[in-house]
Order: C-alpha cells, then structure tokens, then sequence
C-alpha cells in the first residue's frame, strides 16, 4: 500500500474542505462533516492527507482461512503445468491455422485478473503499485495474491449462487442463509470440489445441525426435477427431458430418468415432530398457547419448530415408484423402480444409496464428470467452455483439442479437484493473458482460443467495480453471521421440553429481529451500498443487479449479460452514478488530491478504465476540464462510466 | 417514474431535437444503422395478405405469460365429474355448456368474448424450457436464441406506430426472456421490471443542462471511440441502439405512456392493485400509445403445494384483471385490433400430491384467445375426463404461435436467415387454428 503515495502529491483546495473523513459510506461521512470541520484546519489537513490515501489504497482483504491459501512453493509447478498448457494451445493453433491474440499490456491484465478472480475492478492504487513493479514474476505474484483473499469468495461464491439458484429468502421456517454460509466457508477453505460436491449430495441429518442438506432442500417438493438439476450442474447432462416421458431429442428413456432419481428418492426432506417421541413437544406443536405463547406469536413459533423438522432422512423402506400411467413397456405402473446409473456401474458395498450415487458421480474415473468441472473453470477464465453447449454434453460432444482437454482432466486430478490450484495454473497461462477475442464463434463450434472471448461484466461485477469508484470500503459492510442464530434456533426434538422450548423460541425471536436489514448508514438515496453478495436475492426487478442481469435464481445459470435501455437509463441517471460525484466518493477524493490537471485526468482513467488516456483523449480530457473546471471534471467521470470499455472485459 | 413537471421541462420540442440529434451522431448509432441491413425494415406498408381467413386484423397484443404453470384443471378446463377436480367450485359460463372453475367467476361471464383452447399439448415439463418453447416456437438449445414473437412482428412490421418507443414491451418479465433471439438486439424488447414504476431514471439531475447533457454524450462517443473499433462485437454494437433509445426516452413525450398515476384511480382499482392487474392496465397504455407487442409475466404458478391455497391467491387476481382488460378494451373500441392472449408453459397433473400441490404436466394445458379477429364464445380442443391428455384437437405450442402470428398477419412461411445461416419461420412450421378467426 506504501507505494501508492508517488501517485498521490495531496494539493490541499477548497473542495477538499468536505472531503476527508473516516468513514466508509458517503451517508455517514456526510453526517460526520460537521465534527471533521470542527478539528484545527491544519491538523485536519495533515491527517487527511494520510488518511484518505490509505481509505482508497486498496479493497483487498486478505482469505480469513489460512487452510484456503495457495502454497507458495507450488509456484513453480504450477508455472510448469500453465506452460505445458500453453504448448499444447500453441499446437492446436498451428493445427487449425489460427493466429493468437496479442498479450495483454500490464494495465489490462491488471483489471482483468481483478475482475475474474475477485469480480471487481482493481483501485487507482492497486493499479500503480502493479505497474511500478519491476519484478519478473509479478503476474504470478499478484495471482497468487487475489487467490488468497476475500475477494475470491466473493466472486466465487457469485458464480455458485448462479448455478445452484442460491436465493436468500425461505418459507415457513426454512432460511436459506445456513446454507450459503456453509458454502462460502467451503470455498473459503478452498475445500476440493469433488468433496463439496459429495457433501452436497450425502449430507444427512436436520438443516440446522448440518446445512449442507441445504443443497437437497433447495428442491424440496419438487425432487424429481431437484435430481434433473444435479445431473445438468455436476455432470454437463440434459436428463430432465425425460421426466415425464422419453427424451425427444437425446438417448435417455423415462425409464433411465426414473432409475437415476432412484438414489436420491431414499430419503425424507422433512420430519415432522408430531410424528416424534416427544410428547411434551408434540402438545406444544399443537396448542403453544397453554405454554405461554403469545396468540400472535403462534405462527412464528410453528416456523421455530419448523426450522427444526428439515433435513435429509434416509430411510431404506423409502423407495421410488414408477408413476401410476407409467406408459413404456419395461416396467409395470406402481412398481419399485431400480436404482442404475447412466453409464458406468455403481458400487454398492453396504453404503446407503444416496452414498453409492455420489461415489459414482464423484468418481475420478467419470470423466463427464471431470469434463464438467475443468470445462466450466476454463470457461470462466475464457468466457466459452472446451467443451460448447457447456451444459448439455453428450457422448457426440468433442473439444476442439482432445489432447488438451485430456491435459485439463489429468491437471485437475492431479491436483486433487483444488478449485483454486486449477485456477492459478489456467491464470498464469500465456493463453489466458492475451487480448480477447471480438469475434464470437459461430455456436462456438470452431473456436480455438485465439485468446478469451470478450465478456460484459458480470452483474454482480459491475456493481462491486461502482463501488470501488465511490465506497471508501465497500467490504465494512458484512451481513452478519447466521452462526449465532443457528445455535439459538436448534433444539433436541427428542428430549427438550415444550417450557424448554418456549424459551428458546423467545430468546431466538428477539435475536432474529437483528438480521432485518442493512444498515441506514450505507444506504445513499435509499440504495444500499454493500457488495453484492451481502444483498438479498432475489433483488426486485429495478434494482441495478437486476437490471444488468443478475437474474431471480429460479433457474439454473439464469444471469445474462445482455443490455437494455433501462441498464442506460440507470447509468446515465440513477442514484449510484450521481454518488460518483459527490465530494466523499472515492473518485472525487481522487480527482482533488490531484498534483494538476494532467494528474487528474490520469487518475480518471485509471481509476475508472484501469488505463492512462492516449493522446486524443487526453486532448479531449483537457479541453473540457480547462473550458468547464469542475463541471468539466464532473463531465468527463460521468461520460467513463458510460463508455462500453468499462462495461467490458477485454 | 417521470412526474408532470419534468415531463413538461422535458417536453421542450428544442431539447428533444437537440439531444437526439447529438445521439443520432454519436455513440455509434449512426454507425451501425448503416452497417445492419435489418435495422431498417422499411415494409411495414408491404404487409402480407392476412394467411387465414379473418386474420391480419390484430395491430397490438398484449399476451399474459402464467409463469410456473397455470393447473388447467383449476381454471379453464375443470373436470367436475372426476375425482381429481380438487376442492373449488365450478362454475357456468357466457357459453352454454361450458364451465370453468370457481377462481373465474368475472372471466366466465365474459366467456362470450374468448376463444378457450383446452388442448395444448408441449414436450417438456421443465419451466424454462417450456416457456422458451411457448415464447419463441423453438426448442432452446445453447448454441442460438431464437426471436420472440414481439420481435418477429418489428422484423416483419417495422417499428411499431410509437415513433419514440420500441415496438415491443415486457413487463415484470425474468431475464431469462428470449427477448431479441438471433435477430438484431435493437429489436429488444423494453423490459419494465415494475408496471408501477414504469421507466426510471429518464430525467438527468437538474445542474445538467441541455448544453451538458450534449457534451456528455459527444464525450462518451469520443472516449468510447476506440473500443468499439477495436471490438466490433454484435453485443459491443447492440449497445449502441440501446444508448439511443435510452436517449429519445430521456427527451421524449412518450413516457407519459408508462406513468399509471395519469389513469383514473377507478381504473386503476379495477385491473386490481398487484402487480399482475397493473402490468395490465399499462399494456393498454402502451397499446394506446403505438407499442404493438406487450408481454406481462405473472409469476407464482408453480403449486407443488396446497393448489387450492394458492389458486384463492392467484386465481381471482388473474380473473380481475382479464375482466376489466377486456371491458376496457371494449369500452375504448380497441378490441377488436388487441388480441389478448392467456397462457402458461404448461398443465399441471391430475393427480393431487401428498402436499396437496399438483406437479408439472406437459400432457395438457388450457390458455384464452381474445379480440384482435378471434371469434369470442368458442371452445377449441377436448381432454379426457381427467384433463390428462388430450383427445381431441391437439394443439402444439407452435400452431398456438402460429395463430397469434396469423392474427397479426405476419407471413408465416417466410424464411429468415439466422447469422449462423441456418433458415427460421416464425413459428416452425406451426399450423394456425384458422376455424378461431371471424
């Protein structure tokens, strides 16, 4: 953070008057004016110097877990294995006759590395700290750097939310918010994905003692459709065509939906504590009335008992059904279906059925399997899989290069399924740091990887870079931990009694009330100015997220990068584009603590394009700004932020 | 939502020349305009011959999406004899002999109106799927997005009557909407997310003035320049349409067409005061105003769980606000060029599950055809006594497309060349339901 002060010569001016101050959201730091300028001018002067350079040094935070972080020293076989990587693309460049993008400048990687390993552009600071640096590994450096920090689950946790449907509101009882901080735990441990994925799948026992079993939930009632899901996200597989009858387009039969779902149709979703031993409880569950509950707190009190009944109960008499007008010859109506894998055999060996499938499916000998993990980390490093539609693979699928694809899976094996190791190997490739391509391939059926494809931003990764213009810290703002609220809201069903019971509903009541909402501080002209995965989902349809695509979750990879007017009516007008401007935005203090105006254009274009202006836009930079001043300035922030370069990853 | 008095500031006929004009020469508009051969369909006036007998008389439609998959058993095609009929009534309609069920008691003596289709049939009981299906006639694969309908009709129509608004609208619709498909962005539709709030963030702050705004705009072409060069990417193009039409808004009158506080609150109470029956009554504005196309998705049909529960929610907001579209229509004398259409993505089972819900059925399912050249008081299609399949005029989601096409009179034979070279109908060889018409 040090080196950032060449950059930042503070030239005290009256607009600097309002601007310094501690705290983080511009709604507080409005408040708190008055107080800042009550202190000594000098004094203040001095320490806002210094105080505002660290403010907008960085929004690093370092990984929380120490188990997560990437090894140093595996530094050099991981360059070793990017640079097989890079053999293998150059081959398949010479083989099909296709010329390489240019390498990336330091000023582009710098912002693309941000925005797909943290999902946010980086800070005015970040950036000349990386460009002065003289080392030859600093690429590798910075890498492993964004590896090892909250960023990282940040993003990754995003990219999750999109393929599971991770939406933060529940019903009658239920809250998603365990679930999802398991998950960011998990990604923060960095917990090898064939192991996250087995959890998800044999999780067993009550939500509130192991949310992992949120996994399963999600499909409550609709478990069927739950088992088309997991087939679609862990194994690139379209089954749920086939439901309800033979799959119109592909092999699979109803028959082979149907004895693939058998596995998972071994186990209850809810158990209800009426059907329980404890009858203390059981009368609770019945009249809480007779044991002090108040008449208008009885439906929370059946939601605090209900939060207790979900979970994943196996149980072996539970058995799937052929559907009563099952229609097809090989098997009767009614009749207890079979359980059998798409290809490949099962084991058994005296596990549960449920354990037996996720061996199966998590096996490091099915290679749909491994294909679908490496497929989708090499396509969110360069927005198209090897393998297109990245999520309908078939037995007819090809990547463009067996040989690499083969590379991929042993890569990933070898490695264990370390998510992150992967990553950092596919990061550090030449192929990766190159310019992206501007041609989308046609149905990506010939794309041999020039270099990645040109991406919009992500929703979620527009938002977070606007408030990286205009928060001083947008990571303050943590929602808070759903930990202490587990703990309160878990009873023993089977031994607490229903006075027990009562006063923990009450207890846990009260301490529900805490999680509501974020905060007034952070909110500036009624949007709340917190990261994006600190907001609720599903986010109302005129939010910004949304706008920009975030999606409701409903459905699997829901989120488009698609644009609208309404996307350019926000940007051009709405609240969060006004906050750019305001004297405690991050941008302003940026431009007022310029050495002069040339400076101040720099620090412009840095801050919001990550790059120095080139000769005409400096011309056009500077003939506004000295025919306007501040308006100029004002005019010139405003128009960057609405240029498609900044939308864009290149 | 833009109030009276910047809409009169915004109004300033100086302005709106000014500003758009600056859009027209910048950010690439013109650029492309020139470059994309589709941009600018001039045929409007060339309109086919109606394909069907009494079709080609629906200049507008505003068609309801039932997102999760409306029962059919709980609305238009009960089963009272049955055991699977569930617990709400059924009831009589304007048609004799023809019963719907209880949640439509303002719908069924409208009957006389609407054509209802009781045989639809589609091939997947997995929603987005079926929706895309239902949305664009074509099966959703990953390696192209087809058009929907609303932006079919623009490509065969041109832009609609709304010199200042697109010619297709969606209200409160996911972002999974097909929108576009292969066909050029700017032919997207205008997503509202809330009919309540209309278009946001039309009016700049009041410290920039025309002259700013302008240089703003200038600036953006300047510093964006070299990107747009560098990346000549459809989806780095497609914004450019988007800039512009998010300016005409900015400087047009037309906004008034979004803002429901300028209806009468009795017309307002009458669609109903939820989302559903608002989105409504702003599609009648839009129709109003020159929007050819409005879709309104109305969420929450998915009732895995306690169908009678949810039908007692769903059911009469649904049965309001189709009921007073249709008195309103007719009170304007618009009906008769509005086709309205009531659909879903697919039925519901029969069979009531152990949680009281009803699961996905893509055997069979019911939707409403109204005004716009339909012959009202009709029923098309049969199922069998549990409403399971259907047995008698089956209807695919394609000749159900096909059949709002032919309202509109788009030619439906007519081959489009997709980017990719690959020949596309409007609704994939989709047979309209001709005997609807007249």
């Amino acid at each position: 953070m040090s080196e950032g002060k060449a950059l930042s010569v503070h030239k005290p001016s009256a607009l600097l008057r309002f601007s310094f101050v501690v705290s983080v959201v511009l709604a507080v730091t409005v408040i708190d004016c008055g107080e800042a300028d009550a202190r000594p001018p000098e004094r203040s002067r001095s320490a806002r110097g210094a105080s505002a350079d660290l403010k907008i040094a960085s929004t690093f935070r370092p990984l929380k877990s120490r188990q997560g972080f990437v090894d140093v020293k595996a530094r050099e076989m991981a360059l070793a294995k990017a640079a097989r990587i890079d053999e293998l693309v150059d081959s398949m460049h010479r083989k099909h006759d296709v010329t390489a993008n240019e390498p990336l400048t330091d000023e582009q990687f710098v912002r693309r590395i941000y925005l797909d390993i943290c999902g946010v552009i980086p800070t005015l600071n970040e950036i000349a700290t990386f460009l002065r640096d003289r080392r030859d590994d600093k690429r590798a450096n910075l890498i492993d750097r964004l590896l090892n920090s909250e960023g990282y689950v940040e993003h990754a946790y995003n990219q999750w939310a999109n393929t599971l449907r991770i939406q933060t509101r529940g019903a009658g009882g239920y809250t998603p918010m365990f679930f999802i901080e398991w998950l960011e735990n998990q990604l923060r441990d960095n917990v090898p994905y064939d192991d996250l994925v087995r959890s998800m799948l044999t999780a067993e026992g009550r939500y509130v003692e192991n949310p992992a079993v949120g996994y399963l939930q999600r499909d409550r009632g609709m478990e069927l459709i739950g088992v088309g899901n997991t087939a679609r996200v862990f194994l690139s597989t379209r089954i749920e065509c086939a439901q309800c009858h033979d799959h119109p387009f592909d092999v699979w039969t109803q028959n082979d939906f149907l004895q693939f779902s058998a596995f998972s149709q071994t186990a209850y979703l809810f158990q209800s504590v009426r059907r329980g031993n404890n009858e203390s409880l059981k009368k609770a569950s019945y009249k809480a009335a007779d044991f002090g509950v108040d008449i208008r707190d009885r439906g929370n009190f059946g939601r605090f008992l209900k939060a207790n009944e979900y979970g994943v109960y196996s149980d072996d008499e539970l058995r799937l059904r052929y559907p009563k007008d099952y229609a097809y010859e090989d098997a009767k109506p009614r009749s207890i279906v079979r359980p059998a894998v798409l290809w490949d055999e099962y084991k058994r060996d005296g596990k549960t059925w449920r354990e037996a499938f996720a061996d199966w499916l998590t096996s490091e000998d099915n290679e749909r399997f491994n294909w679908t993990v490496v497929n989708r980390l090499w396509r969110q490093a360069f927005g198209v899989g090897l393998v297109e539609p990245y999520d309908d693979i078939s037995s007819e699928s090809e990547p463009p290069d067996p040989e690499l694809m083969d590379y991929l899976v042993d890569l990933i094996k070898e490695v264990d399924y370390d998510v992150k190791e992967f990553q950092r190997v596919i990061y550090n490739t030449d192929a990766y740091q190159r310019l992206a391509s501007s041609d989308p391939p046609d149905a990506y059926e010939s794309y041999y990887f020039p270099g990645p494809l040109l991406r919009r931003m992500t929703a979620e990764q527009v938002w977070d870079s606007f408030l990286t213009l205009t928060v001083v810290d947008p990571y303050e703002y943590q929602r808070p931990s759903y930990e202490p609220l587990r703990r309160a809201v878990t009873i023993d069903v089977d031994t607490v009694s229903a006075q027990e019971a009562v006063k923990r509903f009450q207890k846990h009541d009260e301490m529900r009330r805490g999680y509501d909402a974020v905060p007034r501080k952070y909110r500036y002209q009624g949007v709340e100015l917190v990261r994006s995965t600190e907001l609720r989902s599903p986010l109302p349809p005129e939010h910004f997220l949304s706008q920009f695509g975030q999606g409701t979750r409903d459905i699997i990879e829901g989120r488009n990068e698609d644009g609208s007017v309404p996307q350019i009516l926000t940007m051009f007008n709405g609240p969060v584009t006004h906050m750019l401007l305001e004297p405690h935005a991050v941008m302003y203090q940026t431009v007022v603590s310029a050495r002069d105006r040339d400076d101040v254009i720099d620090r412009i274009f840095l801050t919001i394009l990550s790059r120095t202006p080139n000769r005409f836009e400096r011309a056009v930079a500077t003939k506004e700004i000295d025919k306007y001043g501040n308006s100029g300035i004002g005019n010139v922030i405003w128009a960057l932020v609405n240029t498609r370069e900044f939308l864009f990853i290149r | 939502m833009i109030t009276r008095q910047e809409a009169g500031r915004l109004n300033d006929s100086s302005r709106r020349a000014f500003v758009t004009n600056a859009a027209k020469s910048c950010l690439g508009v013109s650029a492309l305009s020139a470059a994309d051969p589709l941009s600018s369909v001039t045929h409007a006036a060339e309109r086919a011959p109606a394909v069907v007998p009494g079709g080609g008389k629906a200049k507008a439609v505003i068609y309801v999406m039932n997102a999760g998959a409306m029962s059919q058993l709980d609305s238009f095609d009960p089963k009272p004899d049955s055991d699977v009929q569930g617990n709400a009534d059924v009831i009589g309609t304007a048609i004799p002999g023809v019963q719907v069920s209880g949640y439509f008691p303002e719908s069924a003596k409208r009957l006389d109106r609407v054509a209802v289709v009781r045989s639809l049939t589609t091939t997947t009981g997995a929603h987005d799927q079926a929706r895309y299906l239902m949305r664009t006639s074509y099966r959703e694969i990953a390696s192209i997005r087809h058009p929907s309908m609303g932006v079919w009709a623009e490509r065969f129509l041109g832009k609609g009557r709304a010199k200042d608004l697109p010619a297709s609208v969606t209200v409160s619709a996911a972002n999974r909407h097909p929108g576009a498909g292969f066909l050029p962005t700017s032919f997207s539709p205008l997503p509202v997310g809330d009919p309540d709030r209309g278009v946001e963030n039309t009016s700049p702050p009041e410290y920039v003035t025309d002259d700013s705004l302008r240089r703003r705009l200038t600036l953006i072409d300047k510093f964006d320049q070299g990107f747009r060069e560098q990346f000549p990417h459809p989806s780095v193009s497609a914004y450019s349409t988007f800039y512009d039409e998010a300016v005409k808004l900015m400087s047009g009158g037309d906004l008034a067409a979004f803002d429901l506080e300028k209806e009468p609150a009795a017309i307002r109470d009458a669609y109903g005061r939820n989302k559903l029956g608002q989105g409504l009554l702003l599609a009648r504005r839009l129709v109003q105003a020159g929007v050819r196309f409005i879709e309104v998705e109305n969420n929450g049909w998915d009732m895995h769980f306690d169908v009678d529960g949810r039908m007692r929610e769903k059911g009469p907001e649904l049965d309001q606000g189709f009921a007073a579209l249709l008195d309103d229509l007719q009170s304007q004398g618009m009906l008769d060029d509005t086709l309205v259409v009531v659909t879903t993505e697919f039925g519901r089972k029969p069979g009531i599950n152990d949680r009281a819900g009803r699961d996905h059925h893509p055997g069979a399912f019911s939707s409403l055809l109204a005004g716009g050249g339909i012959r009202g008081g009709q029923v098309f299609g049969e199922t069998d006594k549990e409403a399971r399949s259907v047995e008698d005029g089956l209807v695919t989601p394609q000749d159900f497309n096909a059949t709002i096409a032919a309202a509109l009179g788009l030619p439906l034979s007519e081959e489009i060349i997709s980017p990719s070279g690959r020949p596309f109908t409007v609704t994939d060889a989709g047979e309209p339901l001709s005997h609807l018409f007249g």
